[in-house]
């Protein structure tokens, strides 16, 4: 079994991509199903991505009011156990909250189950990278340090030079990370998901 | 997990959970609390009116949230809302062999929102919320 954190910070396009990725793992096939579950975690009292992300077909689960990266790492543990008993998924997509810290949240899963082969993605906004880059450079940074993939997201919104500045201040984030320019708003190429899940 | 939107661990002011951090300020039906850098705002109100109406006085509530916040210097991580609404039922009565149907729209809609900001307070997060949603929290 697999288990994908996808980070980023707020607003980045995580439950976008997760739409794309859940849907390409799911092909055509009702058989598949069955192989993902979605794992929503938002910080705030009341969730809403999981409505975004439910009736697709997929089994979305949700863990809403605290950060299972710190205070809810607990009931990380214990919500993943449920999910491998209840559904055996081949793999759980967990969508972090966009404070989250991922490495924090990969440290606790390979502590509590060592079994599974974890991979971290983090999801970087083209268009607010430079605004956010100030006021949050120690968060953006600690988010991004442990990925191994980072998705530079809505290129589309970003002329050429401001896309190449942008890529260049996240390098010295990461420098080890594989890493893709995409739009979540059009289709992803599929080479994307199969560097996500370890297997490009 | 169980029911696959159980809520797994349930703060409230009182809260003593180990290894939390967050500040609580309830005040339903607008909550704030605090985590690391960021002031957590979640708010749960009704519109009534149908729903098309009341979508574009949700999208202008959220603008202004968001102008107020960034006029006090703050940074907007996400303003969030789900709105939903019944739109239009139905109901179908048979006295004979006929059917009679009655249609009924909705002037109902249901608002669930977050607004995740930073470098403001979360006394500031709240006036702003409650100042914004002040018609529709009580309906």
């Amino acid at each position: 079994m697999k288990i994908l954190i996808l980070g980023g910070f707020l607003g980045s396009g995580k439950t976008s991509i997760i739409i794309q990725l859940a849907k390409y793992i799911v092909g055509n096939n009702p058989e598949n199903i069955t192989k993902v579950v979605i794992l929503e975690n938002e910080i705030g009292e009341v969730s809403i991505d999981d409505k975004m992300l439910r009736g697709g077909g997929y089994e979305v689960t949700n863990m809403f009011s605290g950060c299972i990266c710190c205070t809810m790492s607990g009931e990380l543990v214990i919500g993943l156990n449920h999910i491998m008993r209840d559904f055996s998924p081949q793999l759980i997509i967990m969508e972090a909250t966009g404070v989250a810290y991922p490495h924090n949240i990969r440290e606790t899963i390979t502590q509590s189950v060592p079994e599974v082969d974890c991979y971290v993605t983090c999801v970087t906004d083209a268009k607010r990278w430079k605004k956010l880059l100030r006021p949050m450079e120690m968060m953006l940074k600690d988010q991004l340090n442990a990925a191994d993939v980072i998705l530079i997201n809505k290129v589309d919104m970003v002329d050429q030079d401001t896309l190449a500045e942008v890529e260049a201040s996240i390098r010295t984030f990461n420098h080890n990370a594989k890493f893709f320019k995409v739009s979540a708003a059009e289709q992803i190429d599929t080479k994307v998901f199969d560097a996500m899940l370890g297997n490009g | 997990m169980g029911n696959n939107s159980a809520k797994l661990h349930e703060h409230s002011e009182k809260c003593d959970c180990e290894g939390h951090d967050e500040h609580h300020q309830q005040h339903n039906p607008i909550t704030i609390t605090t985590h690391d850098m960021s002031i957590v705002g979640s708010y749960k109100f009704s519109i009534e009116k149908p729903y098309q109406e009341a979508e574009a006085i949700l999208d202008g509530l959220l603008k202004h949230v968001a102008k107020e916040v960034t006029d006090l210097g703050g940074i907007i991580g996400h303003i969030k809302a789900f709105l939903t609404s019944e739109n239009k039922s139905c109901m179908i009565s048979i006295t004979e062999y006929e059917s009679n149907k009655r249609y009924i729209e909705s002037f109902h809609c249901n608002v669930e929102g977050v607004a995740i900001v930073f470098c403001i307070e979360p006394e500031q997060l709240e006036g702003i919320l409650i100042k914004a949603f002040r018609g529709y929290l009580e309906s």
